[in-house]
């Protein structure tokens, strides 16, 4: 089955060669990301379980009664924040579709909205994780879910929205323009053949999206552990959690930039003649 | 006009159109007749695009687009807000320079609009995909690829499919917008016995900046330039006997 839905990618992708269509994303190769994300997602909650069951263990052996509670609680919260990521993201890819598609134009409140998202897409990720462990655990003394949910929406929300709007915009005008001459409704046209083509795009944008909240995750977790140390004066070991994390964020970036080369928009035709 | 007589299925009154501030159609008054083909000539960048464009609001999609004037289509206005532009664009369909088939099968393609109508029975599609790729006169040479994709089709054949497509969505009036420009002569005459026989059923405005198409392919011609309506008559008119100076110049070579 796998080896189908490869074939089927090659054959996708060769499909760029002719002049018409620039990439259009199929079902199938859809839901071949849809299978390696979730794979992706199994492994690191597999990983991510079997390393704390360890050493709560050990924890159980040796009775050392350290602050690492904390930090095991932290490692619980970070995992509970995976269904509010997936959500935040799917949540960005419709926002940014019903912007650009009915809400775009010359109005003030797109402007504002518009420019407020670039700014927030801009700002650097690791900005947003020292932000959440100043004001939401330092400054609060204590793991609330609503200040991380918060901070993963911050971080992802604003580069999905802004690449699918991108990715959303870039498909070609003649396309729809071929939609939109057959009588097709505005929805239907969307959904069955801007979003389609703009699969790649979106795909890119919600990587992204997934390798900023990893890697801030990953950072918090080492930034978290050093400060244990620092407190117990232990030697200071990076938690293999973290790890995980920063490779999987670099994944994520791979496919992103992997799957960005994939959409390059066509010049568009001039229209008046 | 050659059916002087009959009702004009699209009335155009007083039509001014811009872009931005950029004023595209000056003033344009126009009927056009059932069952047979109008020509639209002239250099480019005069608005001829522009023109079928508001046909079927295809130009609502420009957010800077702004128009003046009435269009009646059989007797209603097309741009009021109540009438449906999902409506217009099925009753006028239209062919653009480029050939841009769906990403599905050759039957997909053009049993789209009838399924998206909300036609059901196979047989019912099959027959309307049939006729369709039959008048485009496409159907001898892709009977027995039906589901292959259309990226193994030429571009004259993409063209012609295009035209199987918008045929299946059950227009009366079908809008040429430069066809032949990115095919080859061999398949330019094709499409232009196409239009040859689509005349008898339906009404057909042809756009093209080559004057020699126009001549061999319309009964009725309309010279834009500028975004005026210079002269519209009678093909062999216009071609042999121009009124305006300028169209004598458009049609002798002198201009554009």
């Amino acid at each position: 089955m796998i080896q189908n839905i490869l074939k089927q990618q090659i054959t996708s992708r060769c499909d760029t060669d002719s002049a018409n269509v620039i990439y259009v994303m199929n079902m199938s190769s859809l839901f071949f990301h849809c299978l390696t994300f979730t794979f992706l997602l199994l492994v690191l909650f597999l990983i991510l379980d079997n390393r704390q069951d360890t050493t709560l263990e050990e924890n159980d052996l040796t009775t050392q009664e350290t602050s690492t509670d904390s930090f095991y609680d932290l490692q619980e919260k970070i995992n509970s924040m995976l269904p509010i990521l997936i959500g935040s993201i799917l949540m960005g890819i419709a926002f940014a579709v019903l912007l650009q598609e009915w809400l775009a134009g010359e109005s003030w409140t797109y402007r504002i909205f518009d420019f407020v998202m670039v700014i927030l897409a801009g700002i650097p990720s690791v900005f947003y994780g020292l932000i959440c462990i100043y004001y939401f655990i330092f400054k609060s003394g204590r793991v609330s879910y609503l200040t991380h949910s918060l901070t993963v929406v911050l971080l992802t929300l604003p580069i999905t929205i802004q690449s699918t709007q991108h990715a959303v915009k870039s498909v070609d005008v003649s396309i729809r323009e071929a939609v939109y001459a057959l009588g097709v409704k505005k929805s239907r046209a969307i959904t069955q053949h801007v979003i389609p083509h703009a699969l790649s795009g979106i795909m890119s944008g919600v990587y992204t999206a997934v390798s900023r909240s990893f890697f801030v995750a990953g950072l918090i977790l080492v930034t978290f552990a050093w400060i244990q140390t620092a407190h117990s004066r232990d030697t200071f070991n990076i938690p293999k959690n973290a790890y995980v994390f920063l490779i999987a964020a670099l994944l994520c970036s791979l496919c992103a930039s992997f799957l960005k080369r994939k959409s390059v928009p066509n010049v568009l035709s001039s229209f008046i003649s | 006009m050659q059916n002087q007589e009959a009702q004009p299925i699209l009335s155009i009154e007083r039509l001014n159109v811009w872009y931005g501030k950029k004023q595209i159609l000056k003033d344009l008054t126009i009927d056009i007749y059932p069952k047979q083909v109008t020509a639209f000539i002239g250099p480019s960048k005069c608005g001829k695009t522009a023109f079928v464009r508001c046909l079927n609001r295809l130009n609502d999609l420009q957010h800077d687009f702004r128009y003046e004037g009435n269009i009646y289509f059989n007797g209603k206005d097309i741009n009021t807000p109540k009438t449906a532009s999902t409506e217009i664009a099925q009753k006028i369909g239209m062919i653009f320079q480029k050939p841009i088939p769906f990403h599905r099968s050759i039957y997909e393609n053009v049993a789209y609009s009838p399924r998206m109508r909300g036609i059901k029975q196979p047989e019912k599609i099959g027959h309307i995909v049939e006729r369709s790729l039959t008048s485009a006169q496409l159907y001898d040479e892709v009977a027995n690829d039906l589901d292959a994709s259309p990226k193994i089709l030429s571009i004259g054949q993409q063209q012609r499919l295009c035209i199987a497509r918008a045929l299946a969505a059950n227009p009366n009036t079908i809008i040429f917008d430069e066809p032949c420009e990115q095919l080859d002569a061999a398949e330019t005459p094709k499409l232009e016995a196409i239009i040859q026989n689509l005349k008898n059923d339906y009404t057909i405005i042809f756009v093209t900046n080559k004057r020699r198409q126009a001549a061999r392919v319309s009964d009725v011609a309309g010279f834009l330039y500028n975004g005026e309506l210079v002269e519209y008559g009678q093909t062999e008119q216009i071609f042999t006997n121009p009124k305006d100076e300028r169209t004598e110049n458009y049609v002798t070579g002198r201009l554009g």
